[in-house]
């Protein structure tokens, strides 16, 4: 087979394949001026930042005081954190758990019906909501789900009794599910809709002489042929186990659900509202990305052992 | 080969020129500057506050620019509070090339303590005789860092009333009930409404505004029947925080009292500014704490529906501690030159010229007999042309002048009926209803600079917690307990630092 | 192309998927049509929350105010400039990225990915990204909105992902032709990824329509403004608007109709591209085709 053409000499590869390495320029240009050159500025986390020390803002940085660990011993030694670290976690996993698969299934379902413009419409509607801000979405959720909105004005009109959605710790974590759900599954079904085109007609076909049923070719080819797709959103999403839904929970929330929905983000824009912490916002960032960074790590090496494939 | 090797140089040079090209296009305002150079005045720069439309665009540049000779380009900060501030940080640090900056107090005294802006004294004192006699020295005052003066002092307009409780009148008329004038007859009003309107909401109320000035879930008119009017109180001499008055988990029971009773929303919590404004202008609700405001698009609406609709604000309850609401005297923004301009006297220059009582009328009025129109100091706007032509003065000002804008700026509130009217009706009893803040003309002291926004946001959240009843009123001294020690002593004590120098030298403030 | 199975009858499967699909479709749909209902609707209506699914008292004095008296089209016009180029710059970037990284057997695949998995993850904060720009002399140039979302990691995996599953038959019997790198990419993968490249690059415009973060930190003139930046500044400080109201003559109107105008008006042209870009989500059969 064509495989031995890569069996090269090291020199002659690189000769043969030259054009691959071009290609990548453009973006490692990027990469490096627009990406890395800024990560210099999160040993700011380990100082005391004031961004009016010297000259200008970089001449600040290496003036400013080393404080070491300071900031991470306020954020990790504040009694509240463990509750709103566990928060983040829960949240997320619930998410993840309820979220990740609807779309995978809206858009498997979605592509077993068969009138086209059942489908566009469809598809086209279900994907609007992403274009709303959260302060939109929260403001059409509060008049379906208010006190006084659509929901409860039906349950009173029935006699029965109101359902505080917004203010009873049981149920709010259910709404930021919802919410979420409404607004992004639409978007996240693209990547499955597009991953479903790749698929060969031929195996549908082959697998329709078989005698396979419907569920049948969803279960043993749909879903293996989209598995690539399916494996790299779940891997980016656990990533993000951290600081997903931030903005989300920020409008959404109110002092009555602190203690179900108070994650480490809202936490520390509460806390530090007005005080321009640079140093502590940029210590807590570098923690999340440390944590994508073994989230992602672990997630792809555990992928490619029971998948055998990953990102990398 | 080749071919390939091309086609990447291709690809890279495309890469460029697009980038090159579009950095062009929006430097096409470069030369133009450098043109202006050369003349004898210098084009400033003058970064402001967020407002809905853009002022280079707007008629009014062009007329500041023909008043005062000088080229100006406007910028403009973030509408969000806390993005503005992390904007005006960084562009202040990194060196920008603004002249004027129109700042906030609290972002003026974060720059001008880091030594980020000029000293004007000796500007002010060669180019700025019309900003010296125009501006009163109290409000220069202000305006001072460590003895020496860094800005412009622009104070509010004219000391007035904002808050009330609005009520409809037409709905407590039918209901055979007065206008309540005490807390108590408040209470019995309120319950007489829910009897009486089983489906409406005697009484709605924002849990969650982006307001700045005080809790969100505070109504101001019910604060003061407990003797709370302002954030700080002066208590025989001594500043007195809210949070530490004795009426304030009295004014916290009761209001819990009202939200257990079903007297009020009970969205509280989650109802936001427009979520209120509905509820009110759709009938659902009686009464909504009102700022005069809301007047304009809300009572257009209330009377689209109601044409009947009448409605009666009130902002004084006598309670067990008092009666009455805030009156603000203060100054709402410093006009300021960072280090980096070397055009301070320019700038200077520029205000002074924008003062002169000619200009001032005319920028900020206009033309008399075309835009308004005067008799003593009673001036009326004529219109639609005055707001045509007049409506965002308010923007580019740089200064007011202190004596005579007061009555000039009625004009102002004249342009819209509604407001107007609600604007007399709400400060009709200014000197009886209202409650000075003095420490309106206080500088952003460090203390509170740094926790006021955090620990308020605390409070706020402890008083939703404690009205919905998650959390125990008996928790209050452990709230205030907390609160001292997450920085609320630290700001008392350099408050009141602030305070007695202040009275000692310029005695207390009045209207 | 009409298959048995078109025919088939409707059986129970049939029933419950539509049913389901329909279900979300309104769920998803009806709060839109009520935004625009809303930004047809007359005050009263509006700010009493009466105005569900058609306008009421209808009106169209929001238009005129938004398109014609706010600074919305200046903005439009700014978004616009910048999602085309930006989106055609970054498909450029992106696809020459993947491709590489997508061979099985390029040398260094694991380490470049792992940059860009780095890049995705970690984030040096807004100081260093200003001053960056500002080194470069980007602060206020719309160009600066254009390099800050040029290579998105996420979007070069979904292309990687993509044309690792391309058979590499095809490539290699073309390379055996003596084709290059650059013409099996132009030739080859490119025609076979249409799906994932129109994906893609919706992705990209919507990225570049939507973001709101750095134009909120690179620019400052109220000229270079681009649509989310009015949109969400219109959302969050209606009280700047209400005081135009008397100055315009707009009587009829209300704080709620002005944001669901400006709602409708900075969202419809980005979700009209979505009709589009299914052409290639629908079609399904692109591969078969190449390979005949």
């Amino acid at each position: 087979m064509g495989r031995s053409i890569h069996r090269q000499q090291s020199g002659s590869y690189f000769i043969t394949h030259h054009a691959l390495y071009l290609m990548l320029i453009p973006g490692l240009i990027y990469l490096v001026i627009y990406k890395f050159a800024p990560l210099l500025g999160l040993v700011i986390a380990f100082k005391d930042y004031n961004i009016f020390l010297g000259e200008n803002p970089i001449q600040a940085i290496f003036l400013s005081e080393w404080v070491g660990l300071k900031h991470y011993q306020r954020l990790f030694s504040d009694p509240y954190f463990l509750k709103v670290f566990t928060n983040t976690i829960i949240i997320n996993l619930y998410k993840i758990a309820f979220l990740f698969p609807i779309p995978i299934l809206f858009a498997v379902f979605l592509n077993e019906a068969r009138n086209k413009v059942f489908k566009k419409l469809v598809q086209t509607s279900v994907y609007i909501p992403y274009f709303f801000s959260w302060v939109i979405t929260f403001g059409i959720f509060y008049s379906v789900l208010g006190s006084y909105g659509i929901i409860n004005t039906v349950l009173k009109a029935l006699d029965l009794s109101s359902i505080q959605f917004f203010t009873n710790p049981k149920i709010f974590r259910g709404i930021l599910i919802l919410t979420e759900g409404w607004k992004e599954t639409g978007w996240n079904s693209i990547v499955y809709l597009a991953a479903i085109t790749a698929i060969d007609p031929t195996l549908y076909e082959a697998a329709e002489v078989d005698g396979a049923g419907r569920f049948r070719k969803i279960r043993h080819i749909t879903i293996p042929c989209i598995l690539p797709s399916i494996v790299l959103m779940l891997i980016i999403r656990i990533g993000s186990i951290l600081s997903g839904g931030y903005e989300q929970i920020l409008v959404m929330y109110n002092a009555v659900v602190y203690e179900v929905a108070d994650v480490i983000q809202t936490y520390v824009y509460r806390m530090g509202l007005g005080k321009m912490e640079y140093s502590l916002a940029t210590a807590l960032g570098l923690f999340n990305s440390i944590i994508a960074f073994i989230m992602i790590t672990l997630s792809n090496k555990l992928s490619k052992k029971m998948l055998g494939r990953g990102i990398w | 080969m080749k071919n390939i090797v091309t086609k990447s140089f291709l690809i890279m040079l495309m890469v460029l020129f697009v980038g090159v090209g579009l950095s062009a296009q929006g430097q096409q305002v470069q030369p133009q500057a450098a043109a202006v150079v050369e003349q004898p005045l210098p084009a400033l720069k003058v970064l402001s506050f967020y407002a809905n439309f853009d002022p280079n665009k707007n008629p009014q540049k062009s007329i500041i620019e023909e008043v005062t000779g000088y080229q100006v380009e406007y910028f403009m900060l973030p509408q969000d509070t806390e993005k503005a501030d992390e904007k005006l940080n960084i562009t202040i640090a990194s060196g920008s090339d603004y002249d004027i900056l129109k700042l906030r107090p609290y972002q003026y005294y974060r720059l001008v303590k880091q030594g980020a802006l000029q000293e004007l004294d000796t500007v002010l004192a060669k180019s700025g005789p019309t900003l010296k006699s125009v501006i009163k020295p109290l409000s220069w005052e202000v305006a001072k860092y460590k003895g020496k003066t860094y800005a412009v002092p622009l104070s509010n307009e004219r000391p007035n009333i904002a808050n009330s409780i609005a009520i409809r009148k037409d709905l407590l008329d039918k209901a055979g009930l007065q206008v309540p004038k005490t807390l108590d007859e408040f209470t019995a009003v309120l319950r007489a409404l829910k009897k009486f309107y089983p489906n409406l909401i005697p009484m709605t109320g924002p849990g969650r505004i982006d307001q700045q000035m005080y809790l969100n879930s505070f109504v101001p008119v019910i604060g003061g029947a407990f003797g709370i009017y302002n954030e700080w109180t002066d208590v025989d001499g001594e500043l007195v925080h809210y949070v530490n008055m004795p009426g304030f988990k009295e004014y916290l029971a009761y209001m819990t009292g009202l939200y257990k009773e079903g007297l009020v929303d009970v969205d509280w919590p989650v109802n936001t500014l427009a979520s209120c404004n509905e509820k009110f202008v759709s009938g659902k609700a009686v009464m909504d704490p009102y700022h005069y405001n809301d007047a304009t698009a809300n009572l257009t609406a209330l009377k689209g529906n109601f044409p009947e609709v009448e409605l009666v604000y009130i902002n004084s309850l006598q309670g067990p501690r008092g009666a009455g609401v805030r009156i603000e005297r203060k100054i709402n923004y410093f006009i300021c030159v960072p280090k980096s301009s070397p055009n301070a006297e320019h700038a200077i220059k520029f205000m002074d010229k924008m003062l002169e009582y000619e200009n001032f009328e005319f920028l900020t009025l206009g033309q008399e007999g075309v835009h308004f129109t005067k008799q003593g100091t009673d001036f009326e706007p004529i219109m639609p042309i005055f707001n045509q032509e007049r409506f965002w003065s308010y923007w580019y000002l740089m200064g007011i002048d202190e004596y005579k804008y007061p009555d000039m700026w009625l004009a102002r509130i004249k342009k819209d009926a509604y407001q107007y009217a609600n604007f007399k009706a709400i400060n009709g009893n200014i000197a009886k209803e209202g409650h000075l803040d003095v420490t309106g003309f206080a500088p952003t002291v460090e203390a509170v600079a740094n926790n006021q926004q955090s620990l308020r946001k605390q409070v706020d959240d402890f008083c939703i917690r404690v009205l919905v009843g998650t959390e125990s009123i008996a928790s209050y001294e452990a709230m205030a307990a907390n609160w001292k020690k997450n920085g609320g002593d630290a700001m008392t004590t350099e408050m009141n630092a602030w305070y007695k120098e202040f009275v000692k030298t310029n005695g207390k403030i009045t209207l | 192309m009409v298959s048995p199975m078109v025919k088939r009858r409707i059986g129970m499967f049939e029933i419950v998927n539509y049913t389901v699909l329909l279900l979300f479709g309104f769920a998803t749909l009806f709060p839109f049509i009520n935004v625009i209902a809303k930004s047809m609707s007359g005050s009263s209506a509006v700010s009493s929350g009466k105005v569900f699914l058609l306008p009421l008292d209808f009106q169209l004095e929001t238009y005129r105010y938004i398109l014609f008296k706010s600074t919305f089209l200046q903005s439009f016009m700014v978004t616009l400039l910048v999602t085309v180029s930006g989106t055609m710059l970054a498909m450029i970037c992106t696809v020459l990225t993947a491709y590489p990284l997508s061979r099985s057997h390029f040398r260094g695949r694991k380490f470049f990915t792992v940059l860009y998995i780095f890049s995705m993850v970690f984030y040096g904060g807004m100081v260093p990204s200003y001053l960056l720009m500002k080194s470069l002399g980007l602060i206020d140039k719309l160009f600066s909105l254009i390099i800050a979302l040029l290579v998105s990691p996420f979007n070069m995996f979904v292309l990687k992902s993509y044309f690792e599953q391309l058979p590499e038959s095809i490539e290699e019997s073309a390379r055996i032709d003596g084709a290059g790198d650059f013409q099996i990419l132009s030739k080859i993968i490119i025609p076979m990824s249409k799906p994932v490249l129109a994906t893609v690059t919706m992705f990209y415009s919507v990225a570049y329509w939507n973001d709101y973060f750095h134009p909120m930190l690179f620019i400052d003139s109220p000229a270079n403004k681009p649509l989310q930046l009015f949109l969400y500044e219109t959302v969050k400080s209606p009280e700047t608007i209400i005081e135009q109201f008397s100055a315009n003559n707009l009587v009829n109107i209300s704080i709620d109709g002005i944001t669901s105008t400006a709602v409708v008006c900075a969202t419809i042209p980005i979700i009209l591209l979505y009709p589009l870009v299914q052409r290639y989500l629908m079609s399904g059969m692109t591969i078969g085709a190449v390979k005949e």
